[in-house]
């Protein structure tokens, strides 16, 4: 019984090892579609729209939210050290090096990503992309690598905007509800930012999670079985791995962020 | 009608041996399809028709065996030489395949714009040249998914000829029809077999038209094929063979394999 659950182990990591190897072949095919000419320029923009605009509405909708919790938070905190004129700081800085990204990240996966698997896996169920192959035409070329560029582009941008409405949303609820001095929670920001460590990192995660996203979601919906169930599987599956995936590289590019500019 | 062993075969099937997981699809499948001929692949449901005709199309290499196309072998291709020989290969697939988010127009249009240096003009001219051959009229502008079932097979024959295929492969395409319009597209491919002499694979459960259009049949049974003239197999004294054709719908009759139960069954 113990050795069944050893061997389990043995047989889901082997298969997780074989799923990175395959998942690095994927992305060398994509990334060499993408510099193959003719360059899909009209393909990309499609797909930039399907991706970044149709995420503008959550993300602006969760950042304002975002920003004025974290005011009402940072606010009781600070008030208890009596610190309440550092709010834009915390504010801030909360939200341009952590929640900026990362939520951005966790929202576009669960509107876009999801979309990306499912598109590109109905496509292989219902055979359209083997119809394209049939034409001698690249479905990597012609469909998966502007998603995934579109992804890849459209994440530092979507998570620049999360940030900028969160700050106003912040600042609104600090001047307004509680009242506090709109100069001092600027000046503290203001302050607090330093665009060559804090502002970079932000978009080096969100670029990060960028590519994280569009891979992964690329990926399943192309593996993903030619049937209804397997394309279902491919949407589920991008959003637990993509979430997952976000948050462990989360952390170690916070780690050696942080240890470089220490 | 002649031995099709005599006649020179355009694609040549060499003991092609394939299983899905437990399940053995081909054992030893030797079968010829002779140029410029239409020869209709016969076999029950779940039998490997459709597995076959992606295989000549390079969409999966079976687990052993050789297929030759002219003199290409074309098993071991890797992915660039495929793309190049796929060019010889028309596909009418089941489920047609055309692309969900493009107009019928740009789905006949997209490999000529990708493969050729024709202007825009040029290639309205041939788009609509291609429609006229297969009966289309007005559609240009319709997506995918407005098309009737008849309006479908038709624009995906048009996408398949539109390079001029040698090879045109054609799956179940009368699959869903009502009567009149198995009789329309029938008619239509034989007159394009006529026209352009392409070699013409098509696969059905449709013992009649199989019988009116076929000049061979390959009937696949039991992981092997029995392949001849249409006249001969139509008499064959095979049990398997008779029972099929006694059956008259295709397989599920007394000599036909029922599909098993939970089959994984693609479109
Ligand atoms: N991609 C696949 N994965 C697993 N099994 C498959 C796949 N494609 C086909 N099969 C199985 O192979 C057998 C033959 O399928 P197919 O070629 O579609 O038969 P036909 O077209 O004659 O109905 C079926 O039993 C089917 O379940
Ligand atoms: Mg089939």
């Amino acid at each position: 019984m113990s050795l069944g659950w050893v061997q389990g182990l043995g047989l889901r990591s082997v298969r997780f090892v074989a799923t990175l190897g395959q998942l690095t072949a994927f992305l060398v095919l994509v990334f060499r579609a993408t510099f193959s000419r003719p360059v899909r320029i009209r393909r990309f923009v499609d797909e930039l729209y399907q991706v970044g605009v149709v995420s503008i509405p959550i993300v602006c909708v969760s950042a304002a939210t975002i920003g004025m919790v974290l005011a009402l938070q940072g606010y009781s905190t600070l008030a208890r050290f009596g610190a309440t004129s550092n709010l834009g700081a915390v504010v801030g800085l909360t939200l341009i090096k952590e929640l900026g990204p990362v939520l951005t990240a966790l929202l576009v996966t669960g509107r876009a990503g999801s979309a990306i698997a499912a598109e590109i896996g109905s496509m292989v169920a219902t055979q359209q992309l083997d119809g394209l192959r049939l034409m001698s035409l690249d479905p990597i070329d012609l469909e998966v690598a502007p998603k995934a560029i579109a992804m890849l582009v459209s994440m530092p941008l979507l998570s620049a905007l999360f940030i900028v409405v969160g700050l106003a949303g912040g600042f609104m609820y600090s001047s307004i509800a509680l009242a506090l001095d709109s100069g001092a929670f600027l000046s503290s920001l203001e302050n607090a930012v330093v665009f060559r460590t804090d502002v970079a990192g932000s978009f080096v995660k969100s670029l990060v999670f960028g590519i994280l996203v569009g891979l992964i979601a690329t990926y399943r919906g192309y593996t993903a079985a030619p049937h209804a169930t397997g394309v279902s599987a491919a949407t589920t599956s991008t959003v637990v791995h993509a979430s997952v995936a976000i948050l462990i590289f989360d952390y170690f590019i916070t780690a050696l962020w942080e240890v470089r500019w220490l | 009608m002649t031995d099709p062993s005599l006649e020179k075969a355009h694609v040549d099937i060499v003991n092609l041996r394939h299983s899905w997981g437990d399940r053995v699809v081909y054992d030893g499948l030797s079968c010829r399809f002779v140029e410029g001929k239409i020869t209709v692949i016969l076999g029950a449901s779940g039998g490997g028709k459709t597995t076959l005709m992606r295989m000549i199309a390079c969409l999966g290499p079976p687990d052993f065996g050789d297929i030759w196309v002219g003199d290409q072998e074309i098993t071991c291709m890797p992915e660039r030489q495929a793309r190049r020989f796929r060019r010889k290969v028309g596909m009418m697939f089941q489920s047609g395949a055309l692309l969900d988010s493009m107009t019928v127009y740009d789905n006949v249009a997209l490999p000529l714009r990708e493969h050729t240096k024709l202007t825009e003009d040029e290639i309205r001219d041939e788009v609509h040249a291609q429609f006229d051959s297969v009966g289309l009229e007005n559609v240009d502008g319709l997506l995918p998914g407005e098309l009737s079932g008849g309006m479908m097979r038709r624009v995906a024959l048009a996408r398949a000829l539109i390079m001029k295929p040698e090879i045109l492969l054609c799956d179940e395409p009368f699959s869903g029809l009502d009567p009149p319009m198995v009789r329309m597209i029938e008619a239509l491919l034989v007159e394009v077999n006529r026209r352009l002499g392409v070699t013409m694979l098509v696969t059905s459960h449709h013992i009649g038209s199989t019988l009116r259009m076929a000049h061979q049949i390959v009937f696949l049974c039991g992981g092997g094929a029995v392949q001849g003239p249409t006249r001969e197999i139509e008499h064959s004294t095979d049990p398997r063979i008779a029972g099929f054709f006694a059956s008259g719908d295709g397989g599920k009759g007394p000599g036909g394999q029922p599909p098993p139960p939970g089959e994984f069954e693609p479109s």
